[in-house]
C-alpha cells in the first residue's frame, strides 16, 4: 500500500501513480552487519593492494640498485684489471733490485782496478746486462745525489752536518731508488745535509 | 642515507680503511699501493703537509715537526701520567692547552691531537674516494676498548674535522669479532689478543644477541713487533761482531740493511723452519769487503723472543681474572695484529686459552674490516642481505657411453640457467632419454640420479642431425627444472626436481673427495669413451660415403677402406684408447682417397651436397650449418634407452 502525496491511501494494484523522482539526499551510511563486513573486506583489499604496490616499488628499487652495483663493480674490476696488467711485473722487479745492489757493491769494491781485473770487468758486464733488462721493463733510476731532498722519492736514513753544501740536499746515496713506469718502485735511501750552522 | 660507509682502523702506528662491496669486505689500498698507511703527519719547511708513508721517509730530517703515535695523546689531559711519560721520549713538542689538554706545537702553531688525527683520517677518506670514484661522507671509526669518554669524543671530533660523519665509534676488539662473524652466535665470551707493531692489548668481551660488552682489558703499551725485530737485529749484529770483529751498528747503511734483513727473516720464519740471511758487501775494512751470511732457524728465533712472548701471559691472566672467567669459560679467541702470525705466538695463545684461536682474516686488516661491516649494518645494507645459495654439486645429464656431461658446475650461485644442444646417437632415433644426475664423477653411473624423462616424436633423421636443446633452470628456491626441446618440431618435455634431495653436508663433501680420488681413473675411462665415440662417428660417416661413392674409386681403395673400418671396429671392442686412435687415423687416411674421388665427381657433375664424409665433420647437409656455428653443439650424443634398462 502506498500513500499518495495527498494522504489518501491508494490501492497500488488499481492505479500506479507516476513514479516520483526524488533528488538524491546526502549519502546515508550503510548500516547493518553485512554492510560493514563489505566495507571491511573492501578496506582490506585496498590495504593489500597498497601493501603489494609498495612492495613492488621496493623490490624494483632493490633490483635497480643491485644492477647498478653490479655495473659499478664491473667498471671497477676493469680498472683494477688494467692496473694490474700495467704493473704486472712490479713485485718481481722489486725483489730483483737487491741483487743489482749487491752486484754494484761488488764492483765498487773493485775500485779503480776494474779495468785490469778480468773478474771485476765481468761483474761490470753483468751489471750492464741487468740494467738492459730493467730498461726494457721501463724501470728508471731516481736521481738523488746533490738534489734537494724530496720525501716523495727519497728516504732519509741519516743526517750529516753540512759545511758548504746546501742544507736539505742529498749528501750520500746509500741505495738507489727506481721508478717503474710512472710508479715508484723503491725510494732512494739517502743521507741528507742538515740545515743550520 | 645515500653513499657508502667506510670502516677506518685508526691505529697508533698504522691505519687501514675498508668497505663492504657486494656483501664482502674490501680493504682499500692508498695512492702508494699500501693496504695500510703509517699514522704519521709531518710539516715541512716549505709549508707542505705530508701524511702517511711520505711523512715517514723524512722523519729523520725533521724530528720536531714529524708527528707520530698521536693516539697516545688524543683526549688526554696534559698532566696525565701517560702524557708526561711520552713527553720524555717524544721528538716533537707536547704542550698544555688552555683547557689543560695535551696539545702539540709545530712551528709555533698549536694543534689538538684531534686535528692531527683528522689529517690521517682525511687521507683514509681520500683513499676510499679515489677507489670508489664518489664522495664518501659516512664512516665508522675504531678505538681501543679502554678509551674513556673524552678519548672517544676527541676521536669523533677528529672525524668531523676530516669532513666525515662518524656514524659510530666502536671498540677494536668488537670490530675484530664482527669480522669473524661472532655476532651471529647466541651468547659468547670472546678473548681478543692484539699484538701489533708497538702495543699489546688483550680484551675479554661478552657477546649476546648482537650486543657487545667489554668485561675487561689489559695489555702492555710498549710491546710489539718492533721489539721482536730488534731482538733479531741485535743477535745478527752480535754474531757478526763475534765472527768478524766489526760492530755493524756503527755503520748507518749496514744497520739499515740489517734491520730489513731481520724483519724479512722474522716474516719468513713464520712459514719456513729456517731461512738464509745473505748480506754481501755489508761492510769493509783494510783487508777488503766483508760479507754476512747466516742460517737462522725458527727454533733459534723462538729462543730469542721467548721472553717477549711471555710478557703477554701476565696481562692475559689478569684480564681473565678481572672478567671473572677461566680459560675454559672463554668460548672463542681472536688474533689481531701482524705479530700474531708467528707460530710461537699462536702456540702460546692456544696454551693460555686451551683452544685454537681464530685466524683466516688478515690480522693487520681485521679491525678495519669489522668497522666496514658495522658501517654496512648501520646503513641498512646488511639487514636486507640476499643470501644466495649455491649448488653444492654439479648437475648434468648422461650422454653416449654412460658419460656424465655437466651443464651446471658445482658452486654456481643460484638462480641460474644453462642450455646446451645435443643430438641423437643413431639414425632415425625417435626419442631421447634425459637422465638427470648430480655429482662430480665422470661416469653417470657413479653419480646420483635426480630424475628421468623422455622426449619423443623426433622425426626420422640421420644421427647427429636433430637438435635437442636441454635446459637446466634452478630457481631461487633451489628447485631444478630440466627441459628438452626439439628445435625442429618445437616439441618439449620437462621435469621438476625439488632440490632437497636430502644430501647432508658430509655426503656432499664425501662426493667431492671421491671425485678427486678417482679423478685419474675417471679421466682414463672418459677418454676411452670419447675415443670410441669418435671412432663410431668416423666409421658411420665413412660407411655412408662408401655406399655413395664406393663405385667411383678403385677397388683397391675400397678394400683398403673396408679393411680399415673392420680394424677400427675390432679396436673398439678392446679398451686401449691408443689402439683405437691409431685405427681411426688409418681409416681417415684411407678415406682420403675416397674424398679425392668425391671432389672429382663434384667438379665434373653437379652433385648436390657432396661433402667430405670423413673425419668428425657433422655437416652432412645444409641444415647442419646452423649447428656448426653454434659453440654449444656437443658431439656427446644420447644413448637410446629402451624400456627395462637401468
Amino acid at each position: 500500500m502506498t500513500e499518495s502525496p495527498e494522504g489518501k491511501m491508494v490501492n497500488a494494484t488499481e492505479s500506479a501513480g507516476q513514479v516520483q523522482r526524488h533528488e538524491p539526499t546526502e549519502l546515508v551510511p550503510v548500516k547493518g552487519d553485512e554492510s560493514s563486513q563489505q566495507a571491511k573486506f573492501e578496506e582490506s583489499v585496498e590495504n593489500s593492494i597498497e601493501k603489494a604496490l609498495k612492495e613492488v616499488e621496493e623490490n624494483r628499487d632493490r633490483w635497480l640498485r643491485a644492477v647498478a652495483d653490479l655495473e659499478n663493480f664491473k667498471k671497477r674490476s676493469t680498472q683494477e684489471r688494467s692496473k694490474l696488467l700495467k704493473y704486472k711485473e712490479e713485485d718481481l722487479l722489486r725483489e730483483l733490485l737487491p741483487i743489482l745492489d749487491n752486484l754494484e757493491r761488488a764492483l765498487a769494491h773493485a775500485g779503480q782496478k776494474h779495468e785490469s781485473d778480468p773478474v771485476a770487468k765481468g761483474v761490470a758486464m753483468v751489471i750492464e746486462m741487468f740494467k738492459e733488462v730493467l730498461k726494457k721493463y721501463e724501470v728508471t733510476e731516481i736521481e738523488s745525489l746533490g738534489k734537494k731532498f724530496d720525501p716523495q722519492f727519497h728516504e732519509a736514513i741519516a743526517q750529516e752536518p753540512h759545511q758548504k753544501q746546501e742544507p736539505n740536499t742529498v749528501s750520500r746515496e746509500l741505495e738507489k731508488g727506481y721508478m717503474y713506469k710512472d710508479r715508484m718502485l723503491r725510494p732512494a735511501k739517502v743521507i741528507v745535509f742538515t740545515a743550520g750552522k | 642515507m645515500a653513499g657508502k660507509v667506510i670502516g677506518i682502523d685508526l691505529g697508533t702506528t698504522n691505519s687501514c680503511v675498508a668497505i663492504m662491496e657486494g656483501g664482502d669486505p674490501v680493504v682499500i689500498a692508498n695512492s702508494e699501493g699500501g693496504r695500510t698507511t703509517p699514522s704519521m703527519v709531518a710539516f715541512t719547511d716549505s709549508g707542505e703537509r705530508l701524511v702517511g708513508q711520505v711523512a715517514k721517509r723524512q722523519a729523520i730530517t725533521n724530528p720536531e715537526n714529524t708527528l707520530f703515535a698521536i693516539k697516545r695523546l688524543i683526549g688526554r689531559k696534559y698532566e696525565s701520567k701517560e702524557v708526561q711519560e711520552d713527553i720524555k721520549v717524544c721528538s716533537y713538542k707536547i704542550i698544555r692547552s688552555k683547557t689543560g689538554d695535551a696539545y702539540i706545537e709545530v712551528k709555533g702553531k698549536e694543534y689538538s691531537p684531534a686535528e692531527i688525527s683528522a689529517m690521517i683520517l682525511q687521507k683514509m677518506k681520500k683513499t676510499a674516494e679515489d677507489y670508489l670514484g664518489e664522495e664518501v661522507q659516512d664512516a665508522v671509526v675504531t678505538v681501543p676498548a679502554y678509551f674513556n669518554d673524552s678519548q672517544r669524543q676527541a676521536t669523533k671530533d677528529a672525524g668531523r674535522i676530516a669532513g666525515l660523519n662518524v656514524l659510530r665509534i666502536i671498540n677494536e676488539p668488537t670490530a675484530a669479532s664482527l669480522a669473524y662473524g661472532l655476532d651471529k652466535k647466541k651468547e659468547e665470551k670472546v678473548a681478543v689478543f692484539d699484538l701489533g707493531g708497538g702495543t699489546f692489548d688483550i680484551s675479554i668481551l661478552e657477546i649476546g644477541d648482537g650486543v657487545f660488552e667489554v668485561k675487561s682489558t689489559n695489555g702492555d703499551t710498549h710491546l710489539g713487533g718492533e721489539d721482536f725485530d730488534q731482538r733479531v737485529m741485535d743477535f745478527l749484529a752480535d754474531e757478526f761482531k763475534k765472527d768478524q770483529g766489526i760492530d755493524l751498528r756503527k755503520d748507518k747503511m749496514a744497520l739499515q740493511r740489517l734491520k730489513e734483513a731481520a724483519e724479512k727473516a722474522k716474516i719468513e720464519l713464520s712459514s719456513s723452519m729456517e731461512t738464509d740471511i745473505n748480506l754481501p758487501f755489508i761492510t769493509a775494512d783494510a783487508s777488503g769487503p766483508k760479507h754476512f751470511t747466516m742460517k737462522l732457524t725458527r727454533a733459534k728465533l723462538e729462543i730469542l723472543v721467548q721472553d717477549l712472548i711471555e710478557r703477554t701471559v701476565g696481562p692475559c691472566r689478569m684480564a681473565m681474572k678481572d672478567a671473572g672467567l677461566s680459560a675454559d669459560q672463554i668460548n672463542e679467541v681472536i688474533l689481531v695484529g701482524g705479530m700474531t702470525r708467528m707460530p710461537a705466538v699462536q702456540a702460546r695463545v692456544k696454551e693460555l686459552f686451551n683452544k685454537e684461536p681464530h685466524r683466516g682474516v688478515n690480522p693487520d686488516e681485521v679491525v678495519a674490516i669489522g668497522a666496514a661491516i658495522q658501517g654496512a649494518v648501520l646503513k641498512g645494507d646488511v639487514k636486507d642481505v640476499l643470501l644466495l645459495d649455491v649448488t653444492p654439486l654439479s648437475l648434468g645429464i648422461e650422454t653416449l657411453g654412460g658419460v656424465f656431461t655437466r651443464l651446471i658446475e658445482k658452486n654456481t650461485t643460484i638462480p641460474t640457467r644453462k642450455s646446451q644442444i645435443f643430438s641423437t646417437a643413431s639414425d632415425n632415433q625417435p626419442s631421447v632419454s634425459i637422465h638427470v644426475l648430480q655429482g662430480e664423477r665422470e661416469m653417470a653411473a657413479n653419480n646420483k640420479t635426480l630424475g628421468r624423462f623422455e622426449l619423443v616424436g623426433i622425426p626420422p633423421a640421420p644421427r647427429g642431425l636433430p637438435q635437442v636443446e636441454v635446459t637446466f633452470d634452478i630457481d631461487a628456491n633451489g628447485i631444478v627444472h630440466v627441459s628438452a626441446k626439439d628445435l625442429g618440431t618445437g616439441k618439449e618435455q620437462s621435469i621438476k626436481i625439488t632440490a632437497s634431495s636430502g644430501m647432508t653436508e658430509e655426503e656432499i663433501q664425501r662426493m667431492v673427495k671421491d671425485a678427486e680420488a678417482h679423478a685419474e681413473e675417471d679421466k682414463t675411462k672418459r677418454e676411452l669413451i670419447d675415443v670410441r665415440n669418435q671412432a663410431d662417428s668416423t666409421i658411420y660417416m665413412t660407411e655412408k660415403s662408401l655406399k655413395e661413392y664406393g663405385d667411383k674409386v678403385d677397388s683397391s681403395v675400397k678394400t683398403a677402406i673396408e679393411g680399415a673400418i673392420s680394424k677400427t671396429k675390432t679396436a673398439m671392442e678392446g679398451s686401449d684408447a691408443q689402439t683405437i686412435k691409431s685405427a681411426v687415423e688409418e681409416l681417415q687416411q684411407a678415406s682420403h682417397k675416397l674424398a679425392e674421388a668425391m671432389y672429382q665427381q663434384a667438379s665434373t657433375s653437379a652433385g648436390p651436397g657432396a661433402d667430405a664424409g670423413h673425419g668428425f665433420d657433422q655437416s652432412s647437409g645444409q641444415s647442419h650449418s646452423g649447428a656448426k656455428q653454434d659453440d654449444d653443439v656437443v658431439d656427446a650424443d644420447f644413448e637410446e634407452v629402451k624400456d627395462g634398462k637401468k
